[in-house]
């Protein structure tokens, strides 16, 4: 009736109980907290059944939020325990709970903290950028939110019931084949990252779509704002990379269930097409987080120095090189499988390349820089931070595409500085420039300045004290996921130091709440009364703080490439024309059913429950005919609403 | 901003997006076929390709799908044209072919597994079994999509929506053809011989 | 005939799928009968296939879906230009990656190393 669930599957050591007390306290705290203020009818229809993208948009950083808290612990427990565990001395995880605890921290980092900070920013700005209403399918939108929420769900339930994978966070084969990992594991890794990673390809198509065909009247694509570019080439990397994962995981998962062998040891699999397959992903993966970063910070830079940004063609044709590039080096992941010199090179020689647009964009941002008058505003200074990181994680990239000093730092610490050097150094630090940049046009009021500025200098420090020593003891060959090393190599003290760097961030982590809570306290006096307040350039600026759910009052049409600047400069009078009615999505909880029967069906799997897959595969069918037959249709606000609502946040910026 | 307008941009969205979503079924295939190349000859003392295939029932299964994409095609361009009882026709026809196909790949497969020729045997098998089936799979949703549809067609009048949804559903119908022509030529009639 | 079978049978996309019906089958018996009466294989083999296959995809393509007539912006095509690339970029780079480790590491062959230093050019000394 079960499957292979019972008992057993309960946690029993004391760290792992820990951990499970701490997340279903949570949960039963959050729960107790919205019955007791009798909350749950208003987030049921305010939250999460909306198709508002600016909703769903904070709900993804909500949840990307709360991941990277546990990320963040992952990583504290694992530096901690590297930083003790020298000689005599073997800490206090055992090896086992350490590796799953580096395999749920990368998993976490990435799909559920990078991915999600990403979604959630394009749903929050993309739609206003653009001068549009809403994304091409608002209800497509709500689904892949739940099914990243559901893969979310089912990282956090292995705490719970059962392990999660220990296998690293992309289960190479044959040690995550079932011979060697018997246990549900790399099950429940496989099904999270399944269905997160549909929910992703049908963002994908969305954003996409809402690209080519949501434009406001005249913004051609070359007018477009360079993050509406970045986004998309993004995306046009997440529909073509996301399938291979999916078939990748499906694969491996199909070795485990029903005994296929494509990846085992015996008849005839293969275990290194996994490595392939994973990382012709795995590659455009890392450009799809850190291209809508480049598109945040191209737009920051422009903003602060007063300026237009510098090499707007060269920054789109270097964004679409980089679309094109990024599937031809994966190959640089694994230099030392096995592969002849023509294709190590070939591969090295086409990493070095890439470099190149990558390179293009730090002289565009430093350029657009040069004679502005900057103004050093929190998503500025960390801009300033990301430059320096970045291009030292940027170096250390190029060095490591050598295949020769490959073969040097393979699986080594260096390795590991320099993709969280890429990853906090580039991407992190982007979304979080971006958060602070509109936190005020979706919130209505500005995050507090100076608070800020410490949580800048706080995670720099943090991150240089963590890392930087992560190169070094690489080079002396301290190999990555190591949980216990021997006192006569001398590394202890570097280790140490990398822990207080994770320390150090976790204070500026702190100092990051302290601001959003003395900002939320402090919000009158913060408050962005015109809608406009860095002087912004591009459209979502035009509309109020916060900004309406219908986005705008009338669609804007666009002449120019940065327009409300231009518009601002010309002094253009606001849009005379009448107020006309406005076709909204209605809500619905389509997606979350749906979503939760995706999960349900990811856990019946895991746990071979095979009655209850049946049930939730024929239930995601049935909601999807009968939405197909029963269109719930939309509810149209009237024009003399509309009016009313304007003039109503009219009077309250005057006064 | 008039209510035709309106619906026209939105199926004109709508045929974005879906194509969009066929180019990510293009590369979940060309992932599955990329395996299937690689694995192709590894069929460690199983069974290879010259030895379990039948051609001339591979054939006729070919020519049935690609029968069904051409009366899937015709269906649209006579619903367009307000002709419900023949787009009905053609479209039971498109059914009918499509069942036929699904039922002859489902024989093909039984009749492998009784002669002892499982996936499990070899990593050729395995790569064989789940790229054939994914498209079997496919062809299943179509035929469900399908069936969802074909009632719209017994009425005397078609709206616009089922119009669009129609296209689609060839757009779908059509490149699981294409798909199709690709398992025939690499799977089928390549085979195990050398390039 | 009646009125609507006639602008039907009239119709230029009538004709296409016509064309494209009797294209798609003419295209997969030579492709079929080709490959059936050869039982060496080859490359020119390989390549004859593929150039029959490539026309059954173009004529799918053109005739069925109807690509080749997309009004401006285009953005069907480019979506497909972009799939055809990373597809190209996925399937060959695997299958060379594969084949050149296998070519390296080939475990049941003695005399590998011998091949290698050959088929790399490098003199042997005794």
């Amino acid at each position: 009736m079960l499957g292979k669930l019972n008992l057993d599957a309960l946690p029993y050591d004391p760290i792992a109980i820990g951990g499970a007390i701490s997340l279903i306290g949570g949960t039963i705290g959050i729960a107790a907290l919205l019955t007791y203020k009798k909350r749950w009818g208003w987030l049921y229809k305010e939250w999460l059944t909306s198709l508002d993208a600016k909703k769903i948009g904070i709900m993804y950083i909500v949840v990307a939020t709360l991941m990277l808290l546990r990320g963040l612990m992952d990583a504290a427990m694992l530096r901690g325990q590297t930083a003790i565990a020298s000689g005599e001395n073997s800490g206090y995880l055992t090896s086992d709970h350490f590796q799953q605890m580096f395999s749920a921290h990368g998993t976490i980092m990435i799909f559920f903290v990078a991915m999600g900070l990403m979604f959630g920013l394009i749903n929050l700005v993309l739609p206003l950028m653009l001068g549009a209403r809403d994304v091409a399918f608002p209800f497509l939108n709500s689904v892949s939110f739940w099914l990243f929420f559901a893969g979310m769900a089912l990282v956090n339930t292995s705490l719970i019931i059962g392990e999660f994978s220990a296998a690293g966070w992309l289960a190479y084969p044959p040690l995550s084949g079932l011979e060697y990992s018997p246990g549900v594991g790399v099950d429940y890794w496989i099904w999270s990252l399944q269905i997160a990673g549909i929910g992703s390809l049908l963002s994908g198509i969305n954003f996409i779509t809402t690209i080519l065909k949501m434009r406001a009247p005249g913004m051609t694509l070359m007018k477009m704002p360079i993050f509406a570019w970045s986004v998309l080439t993004s995306m046009m990397l997440v529909v073509t990379a996301f399938p291979v994962l999916t078939v990748t995981l499906g694969l491996l998962s199909l070795d485990r269930l029903l005994g296929t062998n494509f990846f085992t040891t015996t008849l005839g699999g293969d275990p290194m097409m996994y490595v392939n397959l994973i990382w012709a992903w795995g590659h455009p993966e890392v450009y799809i987080l850190i291209l809508p970063a480049f598109g945040i910070f191209s737009e920051i830079v422009a903003t602060f120095s007063r300026k237009r940004l510098f090499g707007y063609k060269s920054m789109v044709i270097a964004l679409l090189a980089i679309a094109v590039l990024s599937y031809i080096v994966w190959l640089h992941h694994f230099f030392t499988m096995g592969a002849g010199p023509n294709v190590n090179a070939f591969f090295g020689i086409m990493t070095m390349i890439i470099a190149i647009p990558t390179g293009v964009k730090v002289f565009n941002w430093l350029f657009t820089m040069y004679r502005g008058s900057i103004d050093f505003k929190n998503p500025m200074i960390w801009f300033l931070g990301f430059v320096m990181t970045f291009t030292i994680g940027g170096m250390t990239g190029v060095m490591m595409s050598v295949p020769a000093i490959d073969f040097q730092m393979h699986n080594s610490m260096f390795l590991v500085a320099h993709f969280h050097n890429m990853i906090i150094g580039g991407v992190v630090f982007g979304y979080i420039a971006g958060f602070i940049y509109w936190f005020p046009k979706i919130f209505g009021f500005r995050l507090h300045e100076k608070l800020g500025t410490y949580v800048v200098g706080a995670w720099l420090i943090g991150f240089l004290l963590a890392f930087l020593p992560l190169y070094i003891l690489g080079l002396k060959g301290a190999t990555r996921r190591l949980d216990h090393y021997d006192s006569s190599l001398g590394w202890q003290w570097l280790f140490i130091i990398s822990a207080i760097g994770v320390g150090v961030i976790l204070l500026g982590v702190g100092l990051q709440l302290l601001q959003l809570y003395v900002s939320i306290k402090q919000r009158h006096k913060l408050r962005d009364t015109n809608g406009d307040p860095w002087n912004g350039r591009t459209l979502e600026w035009s509309t109020p703080s916060p900004a309406p759910f219908y986005n705008f009052a009338k669609l804007p049409s666009v002449t120019h490439r940065d327009e409300f600047w231009e518009r601002k400069r010309s002094k253009s009078k606001p849009d005379a024309s009448p107020y006309e009615d406005i076709e909204l999505p209605r809500n619905t909880p389509d997606g979350i059913i749906i979503a939760g029967m995706a999960g349900a069906v990811g856990f019946a799997l895991i746990w071979h429950i095979w009655w209850l897959a049946a049930l939730g595969l024929i239930g995601c069918i049935v909601i999807l005919i009968r939405r197909s037959i029963i269109n719930p249709g939309e509810i149209i606000i009237p024009a003399a609403a509309i009016k009313a609502y304007e003039n109503q946040l009219l009077k309250r910026t005057r006064s | 901003m008039s209510h035709t307008l309106a619906s026209t941009q939105n199926s004109s969205k709508v045929q974005l997006g879906f194509w969009i979503y066929l180019m990510t079924d293009c590369i979940l295939f060309a992932t599955l076929f990329a395996v299937y190349a690689v694995l192709r000859n590894n069929t460690a003392g199983g069974p290879s390709a010259s030895d379990i295939f039948d051609m001339p029932f591979i054939l006729v299964e070919t020519l049935l799908l690609l029968a069904s994409s051409f009366t899937a095609g015709i269906a649209l361009l006579a619903a367009k044209k307000s002709m419900i009882s023949l787009a009905r026709k053609l479209l039971i026809a498109t059914l009918v072919l499509g069942v036929s196909f699904l039922a002859m790949e489902l024989y093909e497969f039984i009749k492998m597994y009784n002669e002892g020729h499982s996936w499990r045997e070899s990593a050729f098998l395995s790569a064989y079994f789940t790229l054939v089936a994914t498209h079997g799979l496919h062809i299943t949703a179509g035929i469900i999509w399908l069936l969802v549809l074909l009632p719209k067609f017994f009425r005397s009048k078609i709206d616009s929506l089922t119009i669009s949804r129609l296209t689609l559903f060839s757009m779908f119908w059509h490149f699981l053809d294409v798909v199709w022509i690709f398992i025939f030529t690499v799977v089928y009639l390549i085979g195990d011989k050398t390039l | 005939m009646s009125a609507p079978t006639k602008s039907l049978l009239q119709d230029k996309s009538f004709k296409l799928y016509v064309q494209g019906f009797v294209f798609s089958l003419i295209f997969t018996l030579a492709a079929y009968f080709f490959a059936t009466s050869n039982t060496s294989g080859g490359l020119l083999f390989g390549i004859t296939l593929a150039l029959f296959a490539f026309g059954q995809l173009l004529t799918q393509l053109i005739c069925f879906l109807h690509l080749d007539q997309e009004s401006k912006p285009r953005y069907n095509q480019m979506a497909f230009i972009y799939t055809a690339l990373t597809v190209f970029a996925i399937v060959a780079g695997s299958l060379w990656i594969m084949h050149n480790l296998h070519y390296n590491m080939k475990p049941q062959d003695p005399n590998i190393e011998q091949k290698i230093l050959e088929n790399e050019g490098y003199e042997i000394r005794q």
